[in-house]
């Protein structure tokens, strides 16, 4: 009996220590109280700020315009192939269809210097310096910003991923006034406009769907590292789905923005 | 009715207790993210060069420094097979992002309760040494101890990231091509788990020969099935033959500077040498100005390495009808010409 005690005294002690464990911090958990938090709030990486590609990966077909033909690591179907070496540069050019290799599924490929900022409270805003783009990731869009004309950027639809208390509860929805720490970025985007991967003429078609996951890490030498791996399925021109990964680096705000038109020649 | 009372509040009691002790439980097990299984590339970056690897002096995108230009420039591959200590060299432990292989994981379990993750244990193929990631706080090494191919990797969480940081590494090949890797070289990976995916980015200074980090990405499925072990464990270690002029077994000849045959290879993609020695300039979007100076698109249709290499994903790159291939063999068609582009369905 005298040990039942003791185990429900120490049953209760640590259930009060639990109670106060899973309290958020007051200074937070106030202000949720009364109104939801905005994704901008939510964030638990900041993405903001001045990012610049890293091309260590597909190098020879990313600074570099590639020769007509060359198709590797791309698993395109018979019809885009065919499409592609029937494609022609100067036409394009004279046709001034040179962003078509600047659109969502591309953009982030393209060797560049990214701006993110917050556009409202519920809206990331992504812009490139070539190419001159903007993309907008939105968390919570309303109908009429989510049925639109197809565009070149297309529409993305952004959620948090946050890391709140363990495997299982990744992706979950956030609890009232609880601010995660860790997480990423999943954007899924639809709408787009036909465009180029590549720019020997590898295409993508307006049937494509993206989704995006965007993470930040940190490493021992203070450098911040954004990785967006991007899943492109497209039913027209893909045989499989086509994953691919983009490294950026944090850089100082401004240091390397050099604005430039888009290019199908470089 | 006593007994069934009694019953009762024991079982009340061992509930409180159990649900009291859950947020502790729930802590320990939201400690970790289990990185176990069986985990399949499914990207293919530089796909031709996990086949056959890299050709000789391509080091586009690799910010090697000057010492790392001349290392690289002038290696002899064949001379450098007759170095014995090289005769069961492992590919170094940036190879589980390069190569076009699964990727195993398991946890290392405390013994005494069973229930601690001690390490992780990170596998491939047998030219790879497992890497051992500690993240139990294991102290490192002395700073005079061996260095090996696997380094000693200790490894701490954020959040669902395993943030790993090695050292000890012995020098090596950062990739197949003989860019050069120092026994100083440090790597910083980070397996970011994204519900059935894993994405790893791989981080590797060198201050010998790096004049800025190489980094590199590469995304994995958890797939169920054994690793694609598709190399003989029997090739793991090649035997080295000294070749007198070449080699005294410890020491390999090199190319004089500039006179290595490969030289020019890059020149079918019209990469001049200066450029496909690498450098730091080359892994940032600025270097598009340089190139435009040294860069014009080649003309013609791609001839070689033109598509996916075969069989890595099970994709094969599609072969057109002979009536539909590119009649001018690929030459670019002029404005002039009248042809215009085709449209997009």
């Amino acid at each position: 009996m005298h040990g039942s005690r003791l185990v429900a005294a120490a049953g209760l002690g640590l259930l009060a220590a639990a109670a106060v464990w899973a309290q958020p911090p007051p200074h937070r958990a106030g202000a949720a109280a009364t109104h939801p938090m905005s994704a901008q709030q939510q964030a638990p990486v900041d993405l903001t700020g001045s990012w610049g590609s890293i091309v260590t990966q597909d190098w020879l077909y990313r600074m570099v315009v590639p020769q007509r033909g060359q198709y590797a690591d791309i698993p395109i179907n018979l019809r885009a192939r065919q499409f592609a070496d029937a494609w022609i540069r100067s036409a394009d050019e004279a046709a001034g269809k040179q962003c078509e290799a600047y659109g969502a599924a591309a953009i982030m490929r393209i060797p560049e210097h990214l701006r993110v900022s917050w556009q409202d409270p519920q809206t990331l805003k992504v812009q490139t310096d070539a190419g001159m783009q903007t993309r907008l990731l939105r968390f919570d869009p309303t109908p009429g910003q989510m049925h639109t004309a197809p565009s070149l950027q297309g529409n993305s639809v952004a959620k948090w991923m946050p890391y709140l208390e363990g495997p299982g509860f990744v992706g979950a929805a956030p609890r009232r006034g609880v601010h995660a720490h860790y997480g990423w970025l999943q954007v899924s985007t639809t709408e787009m406009t036909a465009g180029l991967l590549r720019k020997n003429g590898v295409p993508y078609s307006a049937q494509t769907r993206m989704s995006e996951n965007w993470v930040v890490n940190g490493d021992p030498e203070k450098t911040a590292w954004l990785t967006v791996t991007t899943t492109l399925d497209d039913p027209v021109y893909l045989q499989v789905p086509y994953v691919l990964n983009s490294i950026f680096q944090k850089e100082p705000a401004g240091a390397q923005w050099d604005p430039s038109p888009c290019s199908l020649s470089r | 009715m006593r007994e069934s009372s009694m019953r009762g509040r024991g079982s009340w009691v061992g509930r409180l207790a159990a649900l009291a002790l859950l947020p502790l439980l729930a802590s320990i097990a939201s400690a970790q993210v289990d990185l176990s299984g069986n985990w399949r590339p499914i990207d293919s970056p530089d796909q031709l060069n996990q086949a056959e690897g890299p050709s000789p002096v391509d080091y586009v995108g690799i910010p090697l420094n000057q010492q790392g230009n001349e290392m690289a420039a002038t290696a002899d591959p064949s001379a450098e097979q007759s170095e014995l200590y090289r005769e069961c060299t492992t590919w170094q432990v940036n190879y589980f992002v390069e190569g076009p292989f699964n990727i195993q994981m398991s946890p290392i379990v405390d013994p005494l309760d069973g229930n601690d993750v001690l390490a992780w244990h990170m596998s491939g193929t047998p030219d790879r040494q497992p890497e051992v990631i500690w993240v139990n706080g294991h102290a490192p090494p002395s700073p005079l101890s061996l260095h090996t191919y696997a380094g000693f990797a200790s490894g701490h969480w954020e959040g669902d990231t395993l943030a790993v940081h090695i050292i000890d590494l012995k020098d090596n090949w950062l990739l197949r091509n003989d860019a050069p890797e120092s026994n100083q070289a440090t790597v910083d990976m980070f397996l970011n788990r994204e519900g059935d995916r894993l994405t790893m980015l791989f981080i590797v200074r060198d201050p010998i020969y790096l004049g800025a980090p190489y980094a590199r990405a590469r995304t994995f499925q958890l797939t169920a099935g054994s690793p694609s072990y598709s190399i003989p464990t029997a090739n793991d270690c090649m035997p080295a033959e000294v070749i007198p002029g070449l080699s005294d077994g410890y020491h390999a000849a090199r190319f004089l500077p500039g006179k290595n045959p490969d030289l020019h290879i890059m020149d079918r993609y019209h990469i001049p040498p200066s450029v496909a020695l690498g450098g730091v300039d080359q892994i940032y979007p600025a270097f598009q100005k340089v190139l435009d100076k040294h860069y014009t698109i080649p003309t013609g249709y791609c001839k070689a390495e033109c598509c996916a290499a075969q069989g890595i994903r099970g994709t094969q790159c599609p072969v057109p009808p002979k009536a539909a291939a590119p009649a001018a063999a690929g030459a670019e068609r002029s404005k002039s010409s009248g042809a215009a582009a085709p449209a997009h369905p």
